[in-house]
């Protein structure tokens, strides 16, 4: 049973910095007595032929160095990017987590989880129902009641997590999240993570711990500029990538 | 765009919960809190009573209630739109986690404004009552004049916030043409004491001077809605037209492009 099928997908960027302002306007006019035409196909393909599936019950793991594209593809399986190439089919409501970013700095932490929650489509009532095991989960008591800008980076996770994982998600995409947590924590989000996959949901894992992909996920794959440049099982590919980045 | 129109329904509860955010996020830490709401169009109306009565020593006895009945629509309007132009890109992160339609974000903030101008109604009603506005049938048309708005102003917050992600420089911009919109609306005077009458239709095409006239004329003079207000009622719909089109049409581009 296949639950995210990526087919041959690709995102392209616009670059930024060839974006036309009256100061680079002036410059070029200065420089070379003419306006310069800034071409028209200056973007970059920050994926480019990504091809593989996901079955229920998976565990996949995503490696790859920093701007090789891990972000950009959970975002599209999340359905925040439509790819500009080939087609992508997700079966079941995604959640992706990534450390602090869902949220609303200014209100409270029950305000957040809220608010996460009825951007996902739940009613009030849902939310009420999930409030006791999130805030338990997350176990950060009365800070709950305070605005977010008081939180510590590891206090942000354990928030995002809580909300992700007690709001029951068919796909669960990681992205780092884990990364600041402490230990204890971290041992809880694994217990569930493993239980997520006993009943068939799917997870997907970004991760720069090559340890925790090559204990917890069955195959992974390699990102290298955009590019797949392996896809299997999750010790042959880790090994692979770090005879590549030696 | 109806499927669209449909969707953003469908999401009543993010909306309810977007515009509760905003509002206690707005207020808290203040020592007024919420009280704000209120003392916002008091004060702004004593300070253009001080200027235009006080110091240009204008204004009839009754210009304190023609002055808010107009400057009360004004601020939903100006608030609206200045928060809206940067809407999308404030929420940027949520935009680009969650899959989610992006529209709930300027039309909140067309509501919000809505709810400030329901708090300064409350200033409203009480000052008609004392400054003795004359109140006849004519309030019936008031309804109507908060449709034609909410439709023009969410179209507007829809188009503006489309502008604040592609180009940048509306931020900048806005500010000083809803300045020039403001000064040449009928809010701080009357059009017939200062704009003659050869110059009247040129200056009814800003969509807001009917609309102004019309809260005035219901509201204080106990008159009809001004009659170029079906001008306006038309300019609205088409603004909240094109401002959904746009904006929907690049939705699928906001989350790259913030």
């Amino acid at each position: 049973m296949i639950s995210i099928s990526v087919n041959n997908i690709g995102v392209k960027f616009k670059l930024r910095r060839s974006k036309k302002n009256m100061r680079s306007a002036i410059n070029a006019a200065l420089r070379d007595n003419t306006l310069r035409k800034i071409p028209a196909n200056n973007f970059f393909w920050a994926l480019r032929s990504v091809t593989f599936n996901i079955e229920h019950g998976e565990l996949l793991g995503i490696i790859g160095k920093n701007g090789s594209g891990k972000s950009t593809l959970l975002r599209v399986i999340s359905g925040v990017y439509s790819p500009d190439e080939g087609n992508i089919e997700v079966e079941g409501k995604v959640i992706m987590l990534s450390i602090g970013t869902s949220f609303r700095k200014d209100l409270t932490g029950i305000e957040n989880i809220y608010l996460n929650g009825v951007i996902l489509g739940f009613s009030k009532m849902e939310i009420d129902g999930m409030l006791k095991e999130i805030s338990e989960f997350s176990e950060l008591g009365d800070f709950l009641y305070m605005p977010l800008k008081t939180y510590s980076s590891g206090m942000l996770a354990r928030l995002g997590f809580s909300i992700a994982i007690n709001i029951n998600p068919d796909i669960l995409l990681i992205d780092e999240a884990l990364a600041v947590g402490d230990a204890s924590f971290k041992e809880k989000c694994m217990d569930k993570i493993l239980r997520f996959k006993r009943e068939k949901k799917t997870i997907v894992l970004v991760s720069h711990n090559l340890e925790y992909i090559a204990k917890f996920c069955n195959r992974t794959v390699w990102l290298d500029n955009g590019q797949m440049r392996s896809i299997g099982e999750s010790k042959k590919v880790i090994g692979e990538y770090l005879n590549f980045v030696k | 765009m109806i499927n669209y129109i449909k969707e953003l329904f469908k999401r009543k509860e993010l909306i309810k919960y977007l515009v509760i955010f905003d509002i206690s996020e707005e207020h808290r830490g203040k020592i007024f809190g919420f009280a704000w709401s209120l003392l916002d169009p008091l004060i702004m109306m004593f300070v253009y009573i001080l200027f235009v009565g006080v110091i240009f020593k204008r204004g009839t006895p009754k210009y304190p209630i023609l002055l808010l009945s107009a400057l009360l629509s004004w601020q939903w309007i100006t608030n609206s739109l200045s928060t809206a132009v940067t809407s999308v890109t404030a929420n940027a992160k949520l935009i680009q986690t969650f899959k989610f339609p992006i529209a709930v974000f300027p039309f909140t903030r067309a509501i919000s404004g809505f709810i400030d101008y329901i708090f300064g109604l409350v200033i409203l009603i009480p000052l008609l009552i004392a400054y003795e506005a004359n109140l006849n049938l004519n309030i019936l048309w008031f309804p109507f004049l908060i449709l034609i708005q909410l439709t023009l102003t969410v179209g507007l917050c829809f188009l503006v916030a489309y502008l604040g992600v592609y180009f940048r420089d509306i931020r900048n911009i806005l500010q000083y043409l809803l300045r020039i919109c403001f000064f040449l609306s009928p809010v701080l005077y009357a059009i017939n004491d200062r704009i003659p009458v050869c110059y009247q239709p040129l200056y009814m095409l800003n969509p807001f001077a009917a609309l102004f006239e019309s809260y005035k004329n219901i509201l204080v003079r106990g008159k009809f809605p001004s009659g170029y207000l079906a001008y306006t009622l038309l300019f609205s719909i088409s603004i909240f037209i094109i401002g959904l089109y746009i904006f929907v049409k690049h939705e699928e581009k906001f989350a790259k492009d913030i």
